[in-house]
């Protein structure tokens, strides 16, 4: 059986939350992803499996909808809505693709189709092996601590051992090397499809749907082989490990650094008059690079960057392996065919 | 809001005077869609319309 990968609760999982059923989200989307019958009857029989009873309604008479007792699957011609509560005030709250939303009872009597699906647990209801998937799960997810755990260590011990914090300019530039790490992984996830809420609030500061369109544009890659994104990314997390690492090297970073600020100008060029549209994101890290060329010109780290030296052509070596590198498994990531 | 709920809850079966219990074939025929579209309550009353 494929593994659910997705990491968005499924309207099974969400559905088996609502009733206090124990389960776990990697199994149970995964055996609703797999049901052979994608149907309420599919459902039924899932249901099933977990100890819980169920049953359909048509409804002649829709006012009998404050009879059921929430939660409950409603069908609308747009698909089914968990119904999580039906308050006092005679709204009705319901569940859809995991967000949580309202409107007036009338509305939404006018809106559903008359058919429901009500689910009976019992007090032993859980999912099959719930205790072992638990545990799976704790673990799984614990990597991602643990990766995260290690990568502030290494960064706090190289910040230290390193001496940079010793100088308010070296600060800064990881500081605003980490900025524009985060901004630029944020677009790459925008232009692999990857749903991001922090990415689609910053988008929408300037203009609503500005990072998408600009995305979309063939100006978006440079020279139809590289998203900017890519090189971006791969910019940044090359600056903040060089500079972590060989802080020596930081006036060859500086003049990589001068090397970039022409694009922001072009960029900033193309969406004012080109495209007409602002993407807030990419705003941003033209902003950066500008704030990081202030730290490494106010610091001095423009001079000793003559003669040039082994030094530099390794770096630069360096981002080309790294933009390389993303660009060959981005393509493995990308969502674009799957929606 | 999707409640965290740890136990499962008590549901008693309605006591409807105008509704139909659904056939095993009539919610076979009830089918999920592929998309993942937010019903919002705009969406929810525009697909409304149009399926009028």
């Amino acid at each position: 059986m494929a593994r659910y990968k997705d990491s968005r609760p499924t309207l099974f999982s969400d559905y088996l939350s609502e009733l206090g059923v124990p389960h776990t989200q990697r199994y149970s989307d995964t055996r609703y992803c797999s049901m052979p019958f994608k149907s309420l009857f599919g459902l039924k029989k899932l249901l099933g499996e977990y100890g819980v009873d169920s049953d359909g309604y048509r409804l002649a008479d829709k006012s009998e909808l404050t009879k059921i007792t929430p939660p409950f699957l409603a069908g609308t011609p747009g698909g089914f809505v968990i119904v999580s509560g039906i308050t006092s005030d005679g709204s009705v709250e319901y569940i859809t693709e995991g967000v949580g939303e309202s409107m007036p009872l009338a509305d939404f009597m006018a809106s559903w189709d008359g058919t429901v699906f009500q689910a009976y647990p019992a007090i032993s209801s859980a999912e099959p092996d719930y205790k072992l998937h638990a545990r799976e799960e704790f673990f799984e997810r614990s990597k991602k601590w643990v990766l995260l755990g290690c990568v502030l260590f290494l960064l706090c011990y190289l910040f230290v051992s390193g001496g940079l914090y010793g100088q308010w300019s070296t600060v800064m530039l990881t500081l605003f090397d980490m900025v524009g790490l985060y901004l630029t992984y944020m677009l790459v996830q925008k232009s692999l499809k990857i749903e991001n809420r922090s990415a689609d609030r910053m988008c929408g500061v300037l203009q609503a749907g500005g990072c998408d369109s600009i995305l979309e544009t063939k100006a978006s890659k440079f020279f139809g082989l590289f998203g900017w994104s890519e090189v971006g990314f791969a910019y940044f997390s090359v600056s903040l490990a060089a500079l972590l690492m060989f802080p020596q090297w930081t006036c060859y970073l500086a003049l990589c650094n001068a090397c970039c600020l022409p694009f922001t100008i072009w960029s900033i060029w193309y969406q004012k008059f080109r495209a007409g549209v602002w993407c807030t994101l990419c705003v941003c890290v033209q902003c950066t690079l500008w704030l990081l060329f202030f730290c490494y010109f106010f610091g001095g780290w423009f001079k000793g960057v003559f003669p040039l030296r082994m030094p530099l052509f390794v770096l630069g070596a360096t981002y080309m392996a790294v933009l390389l590198a993303l660009n060959r498994i981005m393509p493995y990531f990308d969502r674009s065919e799957s929606e | 809001m999707i409640m965290k709920r740890t136990v499962p809850i008590h549901i008693s079966r309605p006591q409807l005077k105008h509704a139909d219990i659904l056939s095993a074939m009539q919610l076979n025929g009830l089918r999920f869609g592929n998309k993942h579209t937010i019903l919002t309550p705009g969406r929810l009353r525009s697909a409304s319309v149009s399926a009028k």
